[in-house]
Formats: C-alpha cells, structure tokens, sequence
C-alpha cells in the first residue's frame, strides 16, 4: 500500500511543482535549486540508512559544479557537461570512498568535513586556476547544439532537474530495496554480524558512498548551470550543513523525503529572507530544533503518519 | 547503570566541563585572532583534526598532536603558504592511514 502512496505523492508533487513554476515564474530558479539539492541529499539519505553522517558532502556539490565552469568554455554543450560532472563526483568519491569507508560515527563525519575543507582551501587559494572567492562564470551553454533563449533554457534546466530527480529517487528505492540497500541497515545496527554472515561491510558502505558522490556531482553540475555562477562556498561546510539539515528536514524514511526537505527549505528560506532579512538564519534553525525535538521523522514522517490514519 | 552510576548525569557533567573548556580556549584565543560569527566551525574542524590525530580520550597526547599541527602549519606558513590550512587535514589523513586510532590511541576491540 505504500508503494502506491509513494508513487502517488510523487507524482502528485511533479505536477504541483510544474504548476507553482508554471504560475509563478520567478519561483521556476529557486525550484531548479531546490531539486538540485533535493538530488545530492537523496545521497545523504543512503549514508543515513548505514548510521553514518558526512559532514562533507557539498565537494561532490562543488566537483560538479567546477567541472562544468571550467569545462563550458571549450565545450558548451549542457547534455554532455552533466554526465561528466557527474562522472567527476563519482571519481572522487572512488577516491575518497576508499579511504573514508574504513571508518565509522564521528570519524566517518569529520573525515568527510576535514576533505571537504581542504578541497575548500585549495579552490579559494589557487587563485590563477579558480580565480579564488571571486568564482567563475559559467559560460553560456548549449543544448542539443542550439543555444536557447534565456526563458527555454530556465525551463529545460527545470526539466533536467526534475526528470532526474525522479530518475534518482527511483534507482535509490530499487537500490534501498535490493540486498546490498539492506545491509545498509546492517551497519547502521551491528556491522560485525553482518561480516559474519559473509557481507563486506566496508563494500557495502562503499558503493553506497560512490553512489551518493554521483548524486552529489550530478547536483553540483545542475546547480553550475542553474546559477550560472560557481563559488567555492559551494564546498564550504555551511552548504554541506545546509545538505544533512535538508536530509533531517525531509525525513529519512523514505526517497521523497530529501526533496520534500529541498522545496520546504528552499521556500522558507526564500520567505523568510525577504521577510525578515536578518533573521533567517534563526527562522531555519527554530525550524530544525522543533523537527528534531517534535517530528523526528521529518516532513515526510509527519506526511505519511497523516495518511496512513486515513486510510 | 547497572553499577549504580548514572549514565545521563556523567553525561551532563561531561558535556559541561567540555563546553566549559572550549568558552576557556576561546576567551585564551582572542587576543590572537580575529573575531567572526563562523569562528566556531572553522575550530571545531582543527578541534578535531588534533584529537583524531592523537586519539580518541589521550590527553597528553592531544597536548602533542596540537604541537605537532601548530608547527606544521607555521612552516608551511614559510615555505607554502597557499597550502598553509591544508596541513592539519594532510597531518591528520596520514596518521589515520597509518594508525586509524590515532598516533596515541589504543586499538578498540569490536563488539558482537
């Protein structure tokens, strides 16, 4: 029954989102974003489900996202620059994966948090290569070959970003489903009986890990396009905060959760903002303790407990 | 619990004493840097790139590893000086490569 439900509200929540960014067309940015990130917290979910939290996740964010600056200006083309950033998160997670699965709890965290930042350092340094805190414009880009009109363009970024986030949530589901989703869990609980039943914890936690880096550079590169303008503080530890608050704020429970978290975030962020400029920061964090103290399932959990008592 | 300590109290107290340390080590720093709403994080992050690289619980060697990765970054102040804030995470990812608990940390057996 709550496949059915699952697959309902995901479907429900594609056609509200067109709706809104149909109705209200400044609002289309801020949703692209939103659904961006929603993708790179769906990575966080999976690294949940094995107990771990990576306080560093916004590098694969940032790998993506630099790899389509500086790749663009030889080659605009959008439908090829998105593979490779992908692809280039994934390679570093490869990387990273197989030193940071050897570890567990706090250390997995600040292992992730202490590379993020180096990765940081060196964008805001090397200064002739990243042009430092300044960043880099993305050059205009391509799709298919023609270069569309700025509106087409917001429009197919919304598209990209939607129809990848189903693409995401469905192979996270069939992979959260599938043995090697469920010894995850196995982690999460007691990793040294999953060893004794023969199941390499470590490669486990592996691909889930490189899985999530390919989620985190697809966003970055969604997120490069989207904006049209990359910083290093897309690898700083806020937006890798920013990540794991989304990821609370969702819910874990399910894969609609990381982008019900996105969108709730997004918009109150951008309220809030307008509303109170100085003040959204605390708005966000309220809104993060009364989560954590009162719905620990997150929006998703407050939302399927409702219609699981109505049916 | 069972040995009639209260988990939950040495909790509070222990979580006290530590914050009340980390506001000590912040009042000592001030004079020397430079005052930022951030300022926490980016702390909390050599925080604990000096105990990972000592290990978890050593408080002497936590006095060494602090040592250790305040002088290597003032030398790579000198010789460096772009990679300057990557060396504590540099000191920190080769000692866990090498000892994953920590260069004075005793190994932990794993429960079943």
């Amino acid at each position: 029954m709550s496949r059915h439900l699952e697959a309902g509200l995901a479907v429900l929540g594609a056609v509200a989102l067109v709706l809104v960014a149909w109705a209200a067309p400044w609002l289309k940015f801020v949703l692209t974003l939103a659904l961006a990130k929603g993708i790179a917290v769906l990575g966080i979910l999976l690294l949940l489900r094995a107990g771990q939290v990576s306080f560093g996740h916004a590098m694969f964010l940032a790998v993506g996202a630099y790899t389509v600056a500086f790749l663009a200006p030889e080659m605009p083309e959008a439908l090829l620059l998105l593979p490779l950033g992908a692809l280039f998160g994934t390679a570093l997670g490869l990387v990273v994966g197989l030193f940071v699965a050897r570890y567990r709890d706090i250390f997995f965290g600040m292992l992730n948090l202490a590379l993020s930042m180096v990765l940081y350092s060196l964008l805001e340094k090397l200064y002739a290569l990243t042009k430092g805190t300044d960043g880099i414009r993305v050059a205009g880009l391509t799709f298919g070959g023609v270069q569309p009109a700025r509106e087409t363009q917001e429009w197919i970024m919304f598209a990209l970003a939607l129809g990848l986030a189903l693409g995401f949530g469905l192979l996270v589901r069939a992979y959260l489903g599938s043995p090697m989703g469920r010894a995850l869990a196995g982690i999460k609980t007691r990793e040294t009986r999953l060893e004794f039943m023969g199941v390499p914890a470590r490669r486990v936690l592996l691909f889930a890990y490189v899985l999530s880096a390919c989620m985190g550079g697809t966003a970055g590169a969604l997120v490069a396009m989207t904006s049209r303008h990359v910083t290093p503080q897309l690898a700083y530890w806020t937006s890798s905060g920013e990540l794991v608050f989304i990821a609370i704020l969702g819910g874990a429970g399910s894969a609609l959760g990381p982008f019900l978290g996105a969108v709730a975030f997004e918009l109150v962020r951008v309220y809030a903002a307008a509303q109170v400029a100085d003040a959204w920061q605390m708005i966000l964090g309220g809104v993060l303790l009364a989560v954590i103290l009162f719905a620990p399932g997150g929006v998703w959990g407050i939302l399927s407990a409702r219609l699981k008592t109505r049916t | 619990m069972a040995m009639g300590i209260d988990a939950t109290r040495v909790t509070l107290l222990t979580f006290t004493f530590g914050a009340a340390l980390a506001a000590f080590g912040g009042a000592l720093a001030s004079p020397t840097t430079s005052l930022v709403p951030g300022v926490g994080a980016q702390t909390i992050v050599l925080s604990f790139a000096v105990v990972a690289t000592a290990g978890l619980g050593q408080i002497e060697g936590a006095a060494v590893s602090a040592l250790l990765i305040g002088l290597g970054r003032s030398v790579a102040v000198y010789f460096a000086p772009e990679f300057e804030v990557v060396v504590p995470y540099i000191i920190m990812v080769a000692v866990l490569l090498v000892r994953p608990q920590g260069l004075f940390g005793v190994p932990e057996t794993r429960r079943v």
